[in-house]
């Protein structure tokens, strides 16, 4: 292992005390009072985007905060190593601009008008999203992408011609998993690294796994083949022989590694009769197993996939937290769906 | 001598004629009132089972309304400015039906068309396929609710003209049959003496 890696992983531990503490994070669903909220999140990194307790309480604010502070913490990552690990990373975080990529498809196939809020301040970490909104239509735009992992697909599923958005929700997200792979395959200290790779697998058949669920929540079959070789041969088996999702959930729950993610989203089916929890118990286990993998060998680079997964899930359940205030949430609820598991 | 329902009032043979064409006319008028008045019964009669979709469709709104909240905290507007990327405005056609010459107004829901995909967020599309539902149960109770009302308020207004051409405007006109026939006679009757006298001066002479 290099110096420069060595140190990088060093750093991120340190960058790991700068987190909220769980204990803190969970007490805050209790605090009703916005100018105690407040002076709290103050003394955080999310603390300058809010200029008083009001903007506790506008929704434009909070998801701006999230997504700035998830993408200033993994552009520090990105910055502290250098050549293929670097552009893992980048890879890593190209979901963000794969999500403003779907947003921008959505518009020119539904003839919709993309406004700026509709797409995320996070971006350009392998896309320039800002030229490619310019685009006029769908095969402009494929042109102008120069990955050729997200471009292939996007290609392919141009060919079928139907422009099915569930179907290119799913190419996406094969495109994302596919340019994850190659890039984490293209640097050496990656592919050696057991734990990195443990880690890898599983945050990459949940992302997979949420978006195969919910094409079963909608009824639509048919593209989740485009997971075949890609996902879990058992979760894909289960996904493609259930008769729906509820169906799909109990014989996930008999196979240990889905248990915890299948009975907290077959629980918010019984309480509310919707699986509404389901992005939210994706996101605690992945955060559950890269935790369990990355301290296992804490100077690894393993070490700092898990701590940009602990980053999103802190921004996550930060943004969960006060939007859920916004909402109207009893502070059982809010603890609820903020708890580590 | 002028009565409110029938005006001023000619005691002369050709009036009583034409009151008496006027009263046969009300009497014909108010049986296909009482007919209207009846149909219109049963018609509110049969929706009033009808009119209990209300309560599903507000059950079902607040169920959408719920999920709202929830997708709300779980996922933040900035999902929901991508949702709006799907959806497109609810086309409705608007008409006017004629019930026993009643019209009333009915919506007719001509496309809505929820559109969701699987990387919205599981809460956001529960919701937004709860509220399409709920909007589809609640135009179908606006037009149960609508026609109802106008139903309601031809009923009150044909039982109204019965009851005032019953109660008010026949009797009348009656009694002024009544008069003009009384007047009629008695003018026949003094026609009839004074013929009498003038043929009993005349037979003196």
């Amino acid at each position: 292992m290099g110096s420069r890696l060595r140190y990088a992983i060093v750093r991120a531990h340190g960058l790991k005390t700068h987190l909220v503490p769980e204990e803190t994070l969970k007490s805050w669903a209790f605090v009703g009072d916005d100018e105690a909220l407040f002076s709290e999140l103050a003394k955080t990194e999310y603390g300058p985007f809010f200029a008083g307790p009001e903007d506790l309480r506008r929704a434009d604010k909070i998801e701006e905060a999230h997504a700035r502070v998830m993408a200033r913490r993994a552009r520090q990552v990105t910055s502290l190593v250098t050549g293929g690990i670097a552009e893992f990373f980048k890879a890593y975080m190209a979901k963000y601009d794969l999500e403003n990529i779907r947003r921008i498809i959505y518009s020119l196939v539904r003839a919709t008008a993309l406004e700026e809020t509709a797409l995320l301040p996070i971006q350009g970490f392998v896309l320039d999203v800002a030229v490619l909104a310019k685009a006029n239509s769908v095969e402009q735009l494929v042109d102008l992408i120069r990955v050729e992992e997200i471009k292939s697909q996007l290609r392919r599923w141009l060919a079928e011609g139907d422009k099915d958005l569930t179907a290119l929700d799913l190419t996406l997200d094969v495109a994302y998993r596919d340019l994850v792979v190659s890039s984490a395959q293209a640097a050496k200290p990656l592919r050696k690294d057991g734990a990195f790779n443990e880690i890898l697998s599983l945050y990459l058949d949940r992302v997979l796994l949420v978006s195969g669920l919910k094409a079963l929540l909608k009824g639509e079959r048919s593209p989740l083949t485009l997971f075949e070789g890609r996902l879990d041969p058992a979760a894909y088996k289960i996904l493609r022989s259930a008769e729906d999702l509820r169906d799909a959930l109990v014989a996930l729950g008999r196979i240990e590694r889905y248990r915890h993610l299948a009975t907290e989203v077959l629980d918010s089916y019984k309480k509310v009769g919707q699986p509404w929890i389901l992005e939210l118990a994706a996101y605690r286990d992945i955060s559950t197993w890269a935790l369990r993998y990355g301290t296992k060998k804490p100077i690894s680079p393993a070490y700092l996939l898990t701590y940009l997964i602990e980053v999103e899930w802190e921004a996550v359940r930060i943004k969960t937290l006060l939007l859920s205030r916004i909402a109207g949430l009893t502070g059982d609820r809010v603890y609820d769906l903020v708890k580590e598991r | 001598m002028s009565s409110r329902s029938v005006g001023r009032v000619v005691p002369t043979k050709g009036f009583l004629i034409r009151l008496r064409e006027r009263v046969s006319f009300l009497e014909r008028g108010v049986e296909a009132l009482k007919m209207k008045r009846d149909q219109l019964v049963k018609e509110a009669q049969a929706l009033i089972k009808e009119l209990k979709i209300r309560e599903d469709a507000e059950k079902k709104m607040v169920e959408a309304y719920e999920l709202l909240r929830l997708a709300y905290a779980t996922a933040g507007p900035s999902e929901a400015s991508k949702a709006a990327l799907l959806a497109r405005p609810m086309r409705t056609k608007m008409r006017v039906r004629s019930v026993i010459g009643v019209e009333v107004p009915e919506i007719e829901v001509r496309e809505l068309e929820v559109v969701t995909t699987p990387s919205l967020n599981a809460a956001v599309i529960a919701a937004a396929e709860k509220m399409a539902e709920a909007l589809n149960e609640i135009i179908k109770s606006a037009n149960v609710e609508a026609r109802f009302e106008r139903i309601a308020e031809s009923l009150a207004e044909t039982m109204r003209k019965v009851n005032a051409l019953e109660k008010l405007v026949i009797p009348e006109h009656k009694e002024i049959i009544k008069y003009i026939e009384e007047v009629l006679e008695e003018e026949g009757l003094e026609e009839f003496l004074r013929v009498k006298k003038y043929k009993s001066v005349k037979g003196r002479e």
